[in-house]
């Protein structure tokens, strides 16, 4: 394992080095103290856009940055021909896979804890704003204009941000999955092509769900066979769409958020090992 | 390159991994159901459905309970963002003052997000307050009910619902049991408790309702409350006027509630009653001076009550009854679909009546035609307003033949004129009147004196001293045909 861990943080350097990966960085960024220009509505509609449109600008950004580090791991490696000194080292080429597969996840994991933690700065100052009833100006009750208590403050932000670390948490092992997925392709096509399957992956993945309840209304047998393989063969990504319960942390769901965050966690690393050891024993094979 | 043996083992283990996916995706599933769930809206009352019984797909929930305009930020898994933006568009639109739209585009955000709270709460005061076609008041409310379907568990939609109906269709039970509700509900923050204006204006509407001993009870358990935050907030002045509010607001409750009754009691000979009433007073102020001394008002309170104590113990009686309250007025077209209502009332200065026009049957067509908002638009006309008496006059104009708002709407949108018949109402209800006005003639019309047109309501009766009190008012009526308005 010490080989692939040193694969994964050269993986990993090489990465973050690439202009690309600082581009989107930059725009998610940017747009994280765009959203701050919201502050013309209520505090808590502000806050209502403002983590509606996070959420889904770090889960796009993420996965563009996960896909698109991943797409070139391998390829990029053979391409200029350094693969052939890495091999004839005692390192085995399952080692080399994991390790960059890793290296990818890796590269993932940073970008989303970088973009994460601008979050749950502008989400932090964000709590000072009161709520108020939308009927308070009229009632002379405005809390915006008291005086800010602290205690208060500091107890909505600690919730805020323990809600945007609960997202992020599980937009992270959507990332891991989705680089194990590039990952594993990559052995088979182009970057371009990878890129778009991947993505297709991630979008059909986002809505199977509904397609298959579509689809499962159209009375052919042959129809419900396919539609019932592609449900279970393809990743659940819609299972890991978690949004609403962070954004409206007060609306009450039967379901325990940290337990099922935990489960689906473990369900995006299972399927991300499994997609990986496909990969790893496609890779074993490969003329390369 | 892989031993076989390995090869065989990394193959079992993927299979394993995959086999693991799928029963883990199979537990996921039904769990995830209650996330969408949780982000579709409830329509109607019953409407509520449990997706591991009704359904064993998701998909299948999703499919059947989004309506068709919501389905693509739905199925993208982008409610809560493309509502945001729209909302943001609403906004900009309410900003530039293009009204017409914009309730489309917020009915529009609550069928994607039926979790927007200040959308339901700004969409209900659009419809019940900024675009002045009283027909919508109805709408407003019946918006703020469905946002409480979605939102049942935070304060803030059945406070605006009680706050409108105390304020607009000044339905005073509704007002109560909405705000009810609201006291016992926390804020989307996550405190437990709402803020404190929403304790005080409950006490309100049960002042108003005519329900006084329930009120002073709930002026009281306000002092606790305000006294608990006090006690939190040491630092902050706020607080401290909150204890002050709550405490006057309490002691003049009671305050009153001895001086109109000892009035009552007067009246009907009972000097002894009336005593013990302003000798109540009399505690109460310096109960209250105790806590504030020096008040002015709190002074003279004290100086009134005993005044009157000394003139009751000398046994002059006050028995003169008010003077017969006379409504008497006149209907007058001045111009097509323009209705003058101009009367005379013997009422103090600032007293307001409230002047009605409204199709004959209105109301049993409001009730049968509830949820068809649509019909009741295009079909029925309604517009009051509360007129102040000045001098013992009043005169109102109904402008049947403009936009009430100035939006630029056809004023044949809003007052339609379809039925033949409609009716012009004229009220002086003491339950709506300021409270020094109230202080003659009772919360209840309790010494509304009249024998033309006086109404005795025994189903929203009010409680004063544990008596059951019906509401009293004046009110007289008058039918117009269409043709005598159009």
């Amino acid at each position: 394992m010490r080989n692939t861990w040193i694969i994964a943080r050269t993986t990993l350097g090489d990465a973050l080095r690439k202009r690309v990966l600082l581009v989107f960085m930059m725009v998610a960024v940017v747009t994280l103290l765009l959203a701050m220009m919201l502050t013309y509505l209520t505090a808590r509609e502000q806050r209502t856009a403002f983590l509606a449109l996070e959420l889904v600008i770090i889960l796009i950004f993420g996965t563009l940055i996960a896909v698109t580090t991943a797409i070139f791991l391998i390829p990029d490696e053979i391409e200029r021909r350094t693969i052939y000194s890495l091999l004839s080292k005692p390192v085995q080429r399952w080692e080399f896979f994991l390790g960059k597969f890793l290296g990818g996840v890796l590269t993932a994991g940073v970008c989303l804890a970088l973009m994460t933690l601008v979050l749950i700065v502008v989400v932090f100052l964000m709590a000072m704003r009161q709520p108020e009833s939308a009927l308070g100006p009229m009632l002379q009750t405005s809390a915006e204009q008291e005086p800010l208590n602290v205690a208060k403050w500091f107890q909505r932000g600690g919730q805020d941000v323990a809600l945007v670390l609960r997202g992020a948490y599980v937009i992270f092992f959507q990332l891991v999955l989705v680089t194990a997925v590039a990952t594993t392709l990559s052995l088979f096509v182009s970057p371009t092509v990878n890129f778009s399957l991947t993505m297709f992956l991630f979008i059909v993945g986002q809505v199977q769900f509904v397609l298959k309840a579509a689809l499962e209304r159209n009375e052919l047998p042959l129809t419900k066979v396919v539609v019932g393989v592609l449900y279970y063969l393809t990743p659940h990504f819609h299972d890991f769409n978690i949004m609403g319960s962070i954004i409206h942390s007060e609306v009450r769901i039967p379901v325990n958020h940290w337990l099922f965050a935990g489960e689906v966690s473990l369900y995006g690393l299972m399927y991300a090992l499994f997609v990986a050891m496909l990969g790893i024993l496609v890779f074993d094979r490969k003329e390369v | 390159m892989m031993s076989p043996e390995g090869r065989r083992k990394a193959i079992l283990l993927a299979v394993a991994l995959l086999a693991g996916c799928w029963l883990l995706a199979r537990d996921l599933e039904p769990k995830h159901a209650h996330y969408v769930q949780a982000q579709m809206p409830r329509r109607e009352p019953g409407q509520r459905f449990d997706p591991l019984l009704q359904h064993s797909r998701v998909g299948n929930v999703l499919l059947d309970e989004t309506p068709f305009h919501a389905i693509v930020p739905a199925v993208l898994g982008v409610r809560e963002l493309v509502a945001s933006l729209l909302w943001i568009q609403a906004d900009s639109l309410f900003h530039r003052g293009e009204y017409g739209p914009i309730m489309d585009l917020i009915y529009r955000i609550v069928a994607i997000d039926p979790h927007q709270i200040d959308v339901y709460a700004t969409g209900a005061w659009h419809l019940a307050y900024n675009f002045m076609d009283k027909r919508m008041i109805l709408d407003g409310i019946r918006f703020l009910e469905d946002g409480i379907r979605n939102n049942p568990d935070v304060y803030d939609l059945y406070f605006e619902l009680g706050y409108t109906h105390q304020d607009k269709t000044k339905d005073f039970l509704a007002a109560i049991d909405a705000l009810s509700q609201a006291v016992t509900k926390g804020t989307s923050t996550g405190d437990p408790q709402p803020p404190a204006f929403v304790f005080m204006q409950l006490a309100h509407a049960l002042e108003r309702a005519g329900h006084v001993d329930e009120a002073a009870e709930q002026w009281r358990r306000n002092v606790e409350v305000a006294v608990e935050l006090e006690k939190q907030h040491p630092d902050d002045f706020k607080y401290d006027q909150l204890v002050y509010a709550a405490r006057h607001n309490y002691y003049l409750t009671l305050r009153r509630r001895n001086e109109r009754r000892a009035a009552e009691l007067e009246l009907e000979g009972n000097g002894a009653e009336a005593l013990k009433r302003w000798e109540d007073n009399i505690r109460l102020a310096q109960e209250m001076l105790g806590h504030y001394p020096g008040h002015d008002q709190l002074e003279q309170d004290l100086k009134r009550a005993q005044t009157e104590v000394a003139r009751l113990r000398a046994g002059k009686i006050n028995r003169t009854p008010p003077p017969e309250t006379r409504l008497e007025f006149t209907v007058r077209r001045k111009a097509p679909r323009e209705i003058e209502v101009a009367g005379t009332i013997n009422v103090p200065l600032y007293s307001r009546v409230r002047v009605i026009l409204r199709d004959k049957d209105y109301e049993r067509l409001v009730q049968e035609n509830l949820a068809n908002a649509k019909w009741r638009h295009a079909h029925l006309t309604y517009e009051f307003e509360n007129v102040q008496v000045r001098d013992g006059k009043f005169s109102y104009t109904f402008r049947l033949n403009r936009d009430p708002a100035d939006m630029g709407r056809d004023f044949n949108t809003i007052y339609p004129l379809k039925s033949e018949e409609y009716e012009i109402t004229v009220q002086f209800d003491p339950r709506l009147q300021a409270l020094f006005i109230q202080d003659r003639y009772g919360w209840n019309g309790e010494r509304l004196y009249a024998t033309d047109g006086l109404k005795e309501d025994h189903t929203l009766f009010g409680i004063v001293e544990g008596r059951r009190v019906p509401r009293r008012y004046l009110e007289k009526r008058v039918i117009l045909r269409r043709e005598e308005i159009e």
